[in-house]
């Protein structure tokens, strides 16, 4: 079965433990990963149209960039890798991308840069846990 | 947004405004519409019912037409639709926002901080300043965290940008040339000393923290010149990465919202006055938005303050362009490969001026060629004035007695303030700026507070605003409420939740310290008024 899986990356450890294991599963099941980075919207009101576009501009190239040398090493082992970069709050961006792609299977880790590990779960973890209409993994 | 769907949500919002019209229209009727008479009553907006009545009809009938539209036709992806039928609805919920905190909220407060004042000792209302400027702004930022913004009011919020710019433009029409040559040469002196003081503190703060360069050089733009649109205008000359913006933006908006909303309270204990505060808040207040804000809570009244403030935050955007340029050749030293040849000084000039500003400029233009100013009136100093004799501007001759007394004293030593107060005496009223200037200067040569009291009222009697600049206040106060409604809706702790590491403490050290600085000088050395 070609199983179409998600990874939330937001460059954390536990978010490279996540596409990891991600890559195992698709190995097993020959099927893809979709790599998504969510960055915070930070525009607002203060910003013009044109600085909003460049910020976005800034920081999608960076988050591109950081993915780039996964993706070469996971597309030279024959998985389909695609990267997305998108504007928002985390978990709902998320659980947008799933439903919007079909995606049979979330992965994300525990907890991310912004984890308290006082808590199990991090925030965007257990939101995503609790409002997916997908598979959750969560990677421990 | 909301794509290929028919909403209803701007013909519901539309229609609200539009029966709240109606039924205050008929609030002479007996039963229920009049209740809203005997509520306006006990909060004594009794006195605005017609301007309610007004702008909820004409809000009320454009936003139920768009409504009616945007139901039977799905939204195109054509400019027009973009910029008016989408939003309509978002501006509709704000306007309506609008009404309940300036007809309803703050009268409340008004009321109930004259009920606690026996108790309390102060009325808190007036001490924090709880007007409709401040509490929308706290609607905003407890709806934006609380509910959210939800997807059919998104595009609308977004108008708040423009509607502030349009602010900012119609009040250009508001300042006479002495005002404007007065307050531009002040500010400019202020705004360099603080803005190139601010930005060199930051790089040394950065220096001794040793923060990253990128980061340093971001956060002094943003401190130093207009808060978060600097930052971000900054961030290509000094490289900068996402994470340094998102902590810049986050920690800048923090700080502004610290200083919107402590400001006005200090300012209004220690007792400054609209030129004081109008140049402390445009100087040390981070984010342009926010300064205005701060100027209209501490005086929602009278729009002096915002004036002056307005002033010195757009002097401030125009040094934007001249930062950057300094921090592309301090970046491109401390980079190993120089750079200095990249950044085109030209291109950052035009891309980074503001182009509301000239809309001000022109503004400011038209109306000193008199086009507001209907015959028979003149803008002098802050006021207008209307010198055409008329009974109800005399003074009465029981107090021209006690003024003829004055000259008769021989005290008025000074014979051109002399022979102005005699003018005063021969013709019951004053007649000229000139005068009017002379007869106030006339209350130094007495003691008797009487005798000052109606000089003041002299000048009093002959100041009128002509009816369209009174219109046009009244336009633009709509627009600033509206705007700083969406300022607050734009408030996230997701935004403010990112600031961070050392980018919080070098912004908590610099914001403060500008804060306190530019405090001290504006209420220690700026001693004039308008």
């Amino acid at each position: 079965m070609n199983m179409k899986l998600l990874v939330a990356h937001d460059g954390s450890e536990q978010s490279d433990k996540a596409l990891d294991k991600a890559a195992g599963l698709a190995l097993l099941s020959k099927g893809s990963i979709v790599v998504l980075s969510v960055v915070p919207d930070l525009c607002m009101m203060e910003l013009s149209d044109n600085d909003c576009k460049q910020m976005y501009k800034i920081m999608t190239e960076e988050s591109e960039k950081k993915l780039d040398a996964t993706k070469d090493d996971l597309s030279k082992k024959g998985i389909e890798i695609e990267t997305v970069v998108k504007f928002g709050n985390a978990a709902e961006t998320i659980i947008k991308t799933c439903n919007d792609r079909n995606i049979d299977m979330i992965v994300i880790g525990s907890h991310g840069r912004h984890g308290a590990k006082k808590f199990l779960l991090g925030s965007v973890s257990s939101k995503v846990v609790d409002h997916s209409p997908c598979d959750v993994l969560v990677v421990k | 947004m909301n794509g290929d769907k028919r909403s209803p949500a701007a013909l519901i919002v539309g229609l609200i405004l539009l029966i709240y019209g109606l039924v205050l229209k008929r609030h002479d009727a007996a039963i229920p519409p009049g209740y809203l008479l005997d509520v306006a009553t006990y909060l004594k907006t009794t006195k605005e019912v017609v301007t309610q009545f007004s702008v909820a009809i004409w809000s009320g009938a454009i936003i139920t037409f768009f409504g009616l539209w945007n139901l039977a036709m799905p939204s195109m992806n054509s400019k027009f639709d973009k910029m008016v039928r989408t939003p309509i609805a978002g501006v509709g919920t704000i306007i309506f926002l609008a009404f309940i905190t300036r007809y309803y909220l703050e009268p409340i407060f008004k009321v109930w901080g004259k009920n606690a004042e026996p108790n309390l000792g102060f009325d808190f209302a007036a001490t924090f300043g709880l007007n409709y400027i401040l509490l929308g702004i706290v609607i905003g930022i407890i709806w934006v965290n609380t509910i959210g913004i939800p997807k059919w009011m998104q595009s609308g919020v977004k108008t708040a940008r423009l509607a502030m710019k349009m602010g900012v433009i119609s009040l250009g029409a508001m300042y006479s040339l002495t005002e404007l040559r007065y307050m531009g040469s002040l500010s400019i002196v202020m705004v360099a000393v603080f803005v190139l003081g601010t930005v060199l503190f930051v790089l040394l703060l950065g220096r001794i923290m040793k923060t990253p360069r990128p980061l340093t050089g971001v956060l002094s733009a943003g401190l130093g010149v207009c808060g978060v649109s600097a930052a971000v205008a900054a961030a290509p000359v000094v490289k900068a990465r996402g994470i340094d913006m998102a902590y810049s933006i986050g920690m800048l908006l923090l700080v502004g919202v610290v200083g919107l909303f402590t400001f006005p309270t200090i300012g209004r204990m220690v007792g400054m006055n609209e030129l004081q505060f109008g140049a402390w808040a445009g100087t040390g207040i981070l984010n342009s938005a926010q300064v205005a804000a701060a100027a209209l809570i501490f005086d929602p009244k009278t729009i002096e303050t915002l004036k002056v403030a307005e002033i010195f935050n757009i002097t401030r955007i125009l040094f934007l362009p001249v930062i950057v340029i300094v921090l592309a050749i301090w970046f491109a030293k401390g980079e190993e490969e120089a750079e200095v040849g990249k950044v085109n000084i030209g291109r950052v000039l035009v891309e980074k001026f503001p182009i509301f500003v000239i809309g001000f400029i022109l503004m400011f233009a038209f109306s000193s060629t008199g086009i507001f100013t209907p015959k028979n009136y003149e803008l002098h100093g802050k006021n207008f004035y209307n010198f055409a004799p008329e009974e109800k501007k005399e003074v009465r001759t029981r107090d021209l007695k006690k003024v003829q007394e004055l000259i008769d004293s021989g005290n008025v030593t000074n014979p051109e303030v002399r022979a102005a107060v005699e003018k005063l005496i021969a013709d019951r009223q004053v007649t000229t700026t000139a005068q009017t200037d002379l007869v106030l200067k006339a209350s130094d040569f007495t003691d008797d507070k009487k005798l000052k009291d109606i000089f003041k009222d002299a000048d009093k009697k002959v100041q009128a605003t002509p009816p369209t600049i009174k219109m046009m206040r009244e336009y633009m106060m709509w627009f600033f409420a509206f705007g700083l409604i969406g300022l607050g809706m734009q408030i996230t702790w997701q935004t403010i939740r990112q600031a961070g590491g050392k980018a919080a403490v070098i912004g908590v050290i610099a914001g403060f310290t500008k804060a306190a600085l530019s405090f001290l000088i504006c209420w220690l050395f700026i001693k004039g008024t308008i």
